[in-house]
């Protein structure tokens, strides 16, 4: 299948990969169809791009390279929707808000899009536990001074 | 939307599993009990709308990337913790 993507021009993907949300983003149920672009160039990052709309598409990366140490508690009904039962099941995405600032980047840990790797189902989940909220940094500052390339 | 009247300490039930109890009233303040199967996710509105805000600013955020660089800086912050 090929798409237009309005960041990355025209992709070209398997029918295979196409993630099915039935519920859409939380407050953007408008798209259910999506399909995870990943390449090379921008690892860690991917892009999670809306099938049907070109301009709907959003920065994601694994929240372990954010927070190694993620905790997450699912709903009992968050599992059984997506038939989840083993964490060989499935793969997190947290959704990123850039910003031209490094240090202004965040990260969404507290509501990630969970993805059933085998059928490609997947939902944006309400993580049960408090530890994290929906604007962390992506990069702590502590550690933003230690690897910054540097303006010496 | 339905409106029910109720005083403290009443409940109304929803459904067959689901009741929602008025446990304490103030001022400007009501405490809800809640009582329904593990199973479904109950969270304040304010989540979902502070979620909903996110999502739609990372979408709008993406005119603004420079992926490339910030994907180096990632790389290199997971590599030192190893």
């Amino acid at each position: 299948m090929k798409i237009e993507s309005k960041l990355l021009g025209r992709v070209e993907f398997d029918e295979s990969s196409i993630i099915q949300m039935s519920e859409g983003l939380i407050g953007i149920s408008g798209q259910k169809r999506f399909v995870l672009l990943e390449k090379e160039d921008f690892a860690p990052f991917g892009y999670f791009q809306a099938i049907d709309d070109p301009s709907l598409s959003l920065v994601v990366i694994n929240p372990f390279l954010v927070e190694p140490e993620y905790q997450f508690y699912l709903s009992d009904e968050d599992l059984r929707t997506l038939e989840v039962s083993s964490a060989n099941d499935f793969q997190l995405l947290a959704v990123v808000v850039f910003s031209a600032e490094v240090a202004d980047i965040t990260v969404n840990l507290k509501a990630p899009i969970l993805i059933n790797i085998h059928t490609r189902k997947a939902k944006q989940v309400i993580l049960l536990n408090n530890d994290y909220g929906v604007s962390e940094p992506l990069i702590k500052p502590s550690t933003l001074a230690q690897t910054s390339p540097g303006k010496s | 939307m339905l409106v029910l009247t109720r005083k403290l300490n009443e409940s109304i039930v929803i459904g067959n599993h689901i009741e929602i109890k008025v446990l304490k009233v103030g001022r400007n303040l009501v405490e809800i009990g809640i009582s329904a199967p593990k199973e479904l996710s109950i969270f304040r509105q304010e989540v979902y709308l502070e979620i909903q805000r996110k999502n739609m600013e990372a979408i709008r955020s993406i005119s603004s990337i420079d992926l490339k660089g910030v994907g180096k800086l990632v790389k290199a912050k997971n590599l030192k913790k190893k």
